[in-house]
């Protein structure tokens, strides 16, 4: 089972093949060493002020994630999934708002957030509940709330704002599926993780993975959002803030598409100015519910029949939670 | 992306998160209270790409059953996605982003930043009795516009701020303040009037006095008595 036929094919082309990591490292010699001829053809003031946004969201929102992975990785290696279904209870009805309550003492990011609610499912735990986890173990946590409320110093409301949304979606989700979506067919291809093998090699392993994972999302929201604010011209900018339907659908289709992880989003939605509170809660409470990514996973994990249902209800389901709670407490 | 690649980007990224917080740069991005945590961060993300390269059995891939080769796998592949994060480092180091300056400042005329209670409040107080009295740049714009600029009347005040310009030949002294990171930095801006315009983005130390009843509405103006040249201060936002 192990030895592969890439094995054999890479040690006859040794000679010629180079690793990727030296074709990294070549890469990043050259740029090293041509950074000074390089530097006077980037010293535009547009391109210097893309740089300095781009460079502050992600300095700024790093740490966070890396709070957040580590804090996921402790929990995933800790605590099994056994003894998570052992405390959901019996009547679905109830399971479910458990399940949201359950997602702000679980920090989980998105990526990991489909497999489990996967292998929940396959070890017995009701649709809707698990369901629900999905939605808001990566929503509610505290290590949102407080990038949350370093995002936005000085503003109570709208971190409780963007929890009580979270949380609302979460469970009228789960409420809508149990009761209605009872006939779609969900495919069960995950059984479970088997025996771990060293819980430091696995730590380190789902640490990274998730770390780089989600980091590269971050990256490409925060070139998005810095553009937007270097290059995009005012007046077009403001034209779509000023109007409340059309900035809440932007930034609700925004968040779709950019699928940040959700410990960084508040940064990102932080550098939004033109835009209005409701409009930016819409950001965050979108974006840990549904995104191309959460998207594809659910698809390729659940089945394309599942996700046509599924995707839809998530999005109206969060803007118009994040637009009434915007309205209500911000 | 293979497991060895990774390894050199976390240890990149972690590199320079801890070169930027080491010294004064990572002022230019975010708070000063960022510093630690971006040591912190810098720190972890080098040692995890240890463990990632050198951790226990971290190299024996080629365990004997199926499920471990499957979770080996799994944690290995990493989306391409995740080859985005080699930009900040390049950016960074290529570009050397500077502090936010007068091309963000002339763009974003139409934000006005809302005072915080606190800056409200010290508007109120009286200014020191020294003269001229310094004054952050914000501070002088929340007295001309929330006190009818009672305080300013008749005293010379001292700012420094970077030169903007605007469109009808107007000179300004302007400040960013930050709320979390330079990603959602407001331009505050004082009209100087009285002095010609020393160059575009150039940091200057001015002494004047505020002109009566103007920045009640709009942007408050000072008549400016002296212009000095100055370097830019380490903390650049308020």
């Amino acid at each position: 089972m192990t030895e592969t036929t890439s094995d054999v094919s890479s040690t006859d082309q040794r000679a010629r093949r180079p690793e990727q990591v030296e074709v990294v490292f070549l890469i990043l010699m050259a740029l090293g060493i041509s950074q000074r001829w390089l530097i006077p053809h980037l010293d535009h003031p547009a391109l210097a002020t893309w740089s300095t946004i781009f460079v502050a969201i992600v300095v700024q929102a790093i740490p966070f994630l890396v709070g957040g992975v580590l804090l996921a990785g402790v929990i995933s290696t800790v605590l099994s999934e056994k003894a998570l279904r052992r405390l959901v209870p019996e009547r679905v009805a109830i399971g479910v708002p458990v399940a949201g309550v359950a997602g702000f003492a679980l920090p989980g990011c998105e990526c990991a957030s489909v497999p489990v609610a996967s292998s929940m499912i396959g070890r017995g735990v009701a649709p809707a509940v698990a369901l629900t986890f999905l939605l808001s173990a990566p929503a509610v946590n505290p290590v949102v709330l407080v990038s949350t409320a370093v995002a936005f110093p000085g503003r109570p409301d709208i971190v409780s704002a963007r929890f009580l949304a979270s949380l609302v979606t979460a469970v009228v989700v789960g409420w809508l599926w149990m009761r209605f979506a009872g006939k779609v067919p969900m495919l069960q291809r995950h059984t479970g993780h088997g025996a771990r093998t060293g819980t430091f090699r696995a730590f380190v392993a789902s640490v990274s993975h998730d770390f780089l994972h989600a980091a590269g999302f971050l990256v490409l929201g925060a070139m998005v959002a810095a553009a937007i604010n270097t290059f995009v011209p005012r007046s077009v900018i403001d034209g779509v803030a000023g109007q409340a339907v059309v900035a809440v659908i932007t930034l609700a289709v925004f968040a779709f598409v950019v699928a940040m992880c959700s410990e960084a989003d508040a940064f990102v939605a932080a550098s939004l100015n033109a835009f209005s509170d409701t409009a930016k809660l819409v950001f965050m409470v979108v974006g840990p519910a549904m995104d191309v990514k959460l998207a594809s996973m659910e698809a390729g994990e659940f089945g394309t029949a599942f996700a046509l249902r599924f995707v839809p209800l998530v999005m109206v389901t969060a803007v118009l939670s994040a637009c009434a709670f915007g309205w209500w407490l911000v | 992306m293979k497991s060895t690649t990774q390894a050199v980007l976390l240890t990149l990224t972690g590199a320079v998160l801890l070169r930027l917080a080491m010294g004064d740069v990572y002022l230019r991005y975010v708070n000063t209270w960022m510093r630690w945590p971006l040591v912190a961060c810098g720190v972890i993300l080098i040692l995890l790409s240890i463990g990632h390269l050198w951790g226990p059995g971290a190299q024996s891939e080629e365990d004997g059953d199926c499920e471990d080769e499957d979770e080996v796998e799994q944690h290995a592949h990493v989306s391409s996605a995740a080859w985005l994060l080699f930009l900040p480092s390049i950016v960074v180091f290529l570009v050397a982003p500077p502090a936010l300056g007068a091309y963000l400042a002339e763009r974003n005329t139409s934000l006005v930043a809302e005072p915080t209670a606190g800056e409200r409040k010290a508007a109120l107080t009286p200014l020191p009795a020294t003269d001229p009295a310094p004054v952050s740049v914000t501070e002088f714009f929340v007295r001309a516009r929330y006190d009818q600029g009672l305080t300013l009347v008749g005293r010379s005040v001292e700012m420094v701020g970077f030169v903007s310009l605007d469109g009808d030949g107007n000179w300004y002294v302007t400040r960013f303040g930050i709320n979390c990171c330079a990603a959602d930095a407001t331009p505050t801006r004082v009209r100087a009037i009285g002095a010609e315009a020393p160059p575009r983005d150039q940091w200057v130390r001015v002494v004047g006095v505020w002109v009566e009843g103007s920045g009640t509405k709009g942007v408050p103006a000072i008549d400016v008595s002296e212009v000095e040249h100055v370097q830019a201060p380490r903390v650049e936002y308020e």
